[in-house]
């Protein structure tokens, strides 16, 4: 049996102002990626190591470098060049959720019983944003977005007409937040499974509408969205799913840290069966 | 006097001209901030569509009035209109079938402007809808013009109607190989490869014992924006995957037999040491 560890430790951060003289540089790993961020006269310079060619690196480590032009131009370094007449002198890096719903598919598949109901605890991907501020000081213009790690992509629906393209990430499903791994490129959602039919529930694989979900950080530096609820009713080819306003009661001190992508008409919404749980 | 007459005779004339030019020019104007406010609102198919209607509208309502300052009855004219149609239908059968065929196309809406099509042998972009003809731009940059009538009798491929879309690579490996190996490298690869869909899941069929090989295919589904990629790339891994495992992909083979009744070819095996020594100078 697995044993799992209390994650009480306080998670560094990668997130936060990137404030830099002219002819300065600085490298941030978020995750597995490492970005070096270089300001000039009338550029900024971003660099993304390709995270598919790098290893794990200790998590949100921000460390200062010697300047160089061209340091760190490697064959799998992505270049990012914003030239301005006056640039910032800060930039602002903000983590988001993933701009598609996220399929979680536990490791092996999870049975609830009838009239039953449980909460679960799922970690979805994070992505990096790039902002330049307003005049105000407040996040303005975007200036790059991009996954923190690779993602596998899946086709979620009951047919190859109707779905939509997901992220696919494999869960252990956990039913305590304390056994979720703590990982600064990923964020937790506190997932509640009502089962109010009169067949037993099998979860291989669940939709997270992460899209239309908010971000905020607790005092352990750890990322939360809001509790996502889903009841399947008597009628097994419906769900109701809600989202819960505000932050989860777990995330002890949250702040928000981001807006959801998109907003939902409705908090509650109704879906076929197929549409949520494949 | 006679240039006095003349001038007044000539007068609704130009008005009827001036009244066309100023149609023409409010058509265009019109039609343009109809689609530019379209445009914020719906797909730039349907903006097109505002900015061509607009634009005819606009240009009939100046053509009528027109054809009132030079003094036509216009309930004359529109009761003459179903016997004109019938003369224009006969003299420009082709015309009239193509104009029929794109409204025809437009109410269908098979495709739409931007998307990737195939029609017989050619494959391209559309980048207008007209009423006589749509336009293509191919691959290789070239503009091909296909009537709206050949359109509604063949049959057209829409490649960019779903989002994914299914991969077939069909390959052969030679008859001594193992085939559960075979396929369980296959599906690593599928697994492995960045852009291959998780589900739908990757399809592995037997197709038939071919003349030199057993004929497999393999197929995986992926983005339609990846489609090109992950056709390419993942030929290549299967290559270099199957090299590795030593699997081999064989080439034609051909068995010359020339029947019982007929005497063997005559096979000398002959030591290359002694062939090369006896070429020599």
């Amino acid at each position: 049996m697995a044993t799992q560890k209390p994650q009480n430790r306080q998670l560094p951060t990668w997130w936060g102002e990137m404030s830099l003289a002219i002819n300065e540089a600085r490298t941030v790993l978020a995750g597995p990626l490492t970005l070096i961020f270089k300001r000039f006269a009338q550029e900024w310079q971003i660099d993304l190591d390709n995270p598919l060619l790098q290893t794990y690196g200790p998590l949100g480590r921000v460390a200062k470098q010697a300047l160089s032009v061209d340091a760190g131009q490697e064959a799998r370094v992505e270049r990012y060049r914003f030239v301005m007449q006056s640039p910032p002198s800060r930039l602002m890096v903000r983590p988001a959720l993933a701009d598609r719903a996220v399929v979680c598919r536990p490791v092996s598949p999870l049975v609830l019983p009838p009239q039953q109901h449980i909460q679960l605890f799922l970690s979805t991907p994070l992505w990096l944003q790039v902002y330049q501020p307003d005049k105000a000081g407040k996040a303005g213009q975007l200036l790059l977005e991009t996954s923190l790690s690779p993602n596998a992509e899946t086709w979620f629906g009951p047919d190859t007409l109707t779905g939509e393209l997901c992220y696919m990430v494999q869960t252990c499903a956990r039913l305590s937040p304390d056994a979720v791994s703590a990982k600064d490129h990923y964020a937790t959602t506190p997932i509640r499974l009502h089962n109010d039919g009169d067949n037993e529930l099998v979860l291989e694989r669940l939709n997270v509408p992460v899209p239309h979900l908010g971000l905020s950080i607790c005092e352990k530096g750890r990322l939360w969205t809001p509790e996502v609820n889903y009841r399947c009713t008597q009628d097994s080819n419906q769900v109701e799913f809600k989202i819960m306003p505000g932050v989860s009661a777990l995330a002890k001190g949250a702040q928000e840290m981001a807006l959801p992508r998109t907003r939902l008409r409705r908090q509650t919404m109704v879906r076929a069966w197929k549409l949520l749980f494949g | 006097m006679d240039e006095w007459i003349n001038f007044e005779s000539m007068w609704p004339l130009l008005r009827a001209c001036v009244l066309m030019l100023a149609g023409l020019l409010a058509a265009r104007l019109m039609s343009r901030i109809a689609s530019t406010v379209a445009r914020t609102q719906v797909k730039r198919h349907d903006a097109m569509l505002v900015n061509r209607g607009t634009f005819y509208v606009v240009l009939i309502l100046f053509l009528v009035m027109a054809l009132r300052e030079l003094g036509f009855d216009l309930s004359v004219l529109l009761g003459a209109a179903g016997i004109v149609s019938v003369a224009l239908g006969f003299a420009s059968q082709t015309s009239a079938s193509n104009l029929i065929s794109g409204l025809f196309l437009l109410a269908e809406k098979p495709f739409a402007l931007g998307d990737l099509i195939r029609v017989d042998q050619t494959t391209g972009e559309v980048i207008s809808l007209d009423l006589l003809s749509i336009k293509l731009r191919t691959f290789d940059n070239l503009f091909v013009r296909i009537p709206n009538e050949t359109l509604i009798k063949s049959e057209v491929t829409t490649l960019t109607k779903f989002p994914i879309r299914r991969i077939d690579i069909a390959l052969g490996v030679a008859y001594k190989e193992d085939l559960p190996t075979v396929q369980r490298i296959l599906f690593e690869l599928a697994k492995a490869h960045p852009y291959c869909l998780d589900e739908p899941k990757p399809l592995y069929m037997f197709l038939r014992f071919g003349e030199s090989s057993l004929d497999l295919q393999f197929s995986v589904w992926a983005k339609r924006e990846s489609f090109l990629t992950v056709r390419t790339t993942l030929q290549e891994q299967i290559k270099a995957a199957f090299d590795a495992a030593g699997i081999e992909i064989p080439f034609p083979h051909r068995t010359l037999y020339t029947g019982a009744t007929t005497d063997p070819f005559p096979v000398r095996q002959v030591d290359p040491a002694v062939e090369a020594g006896s070429q020599a100078p």
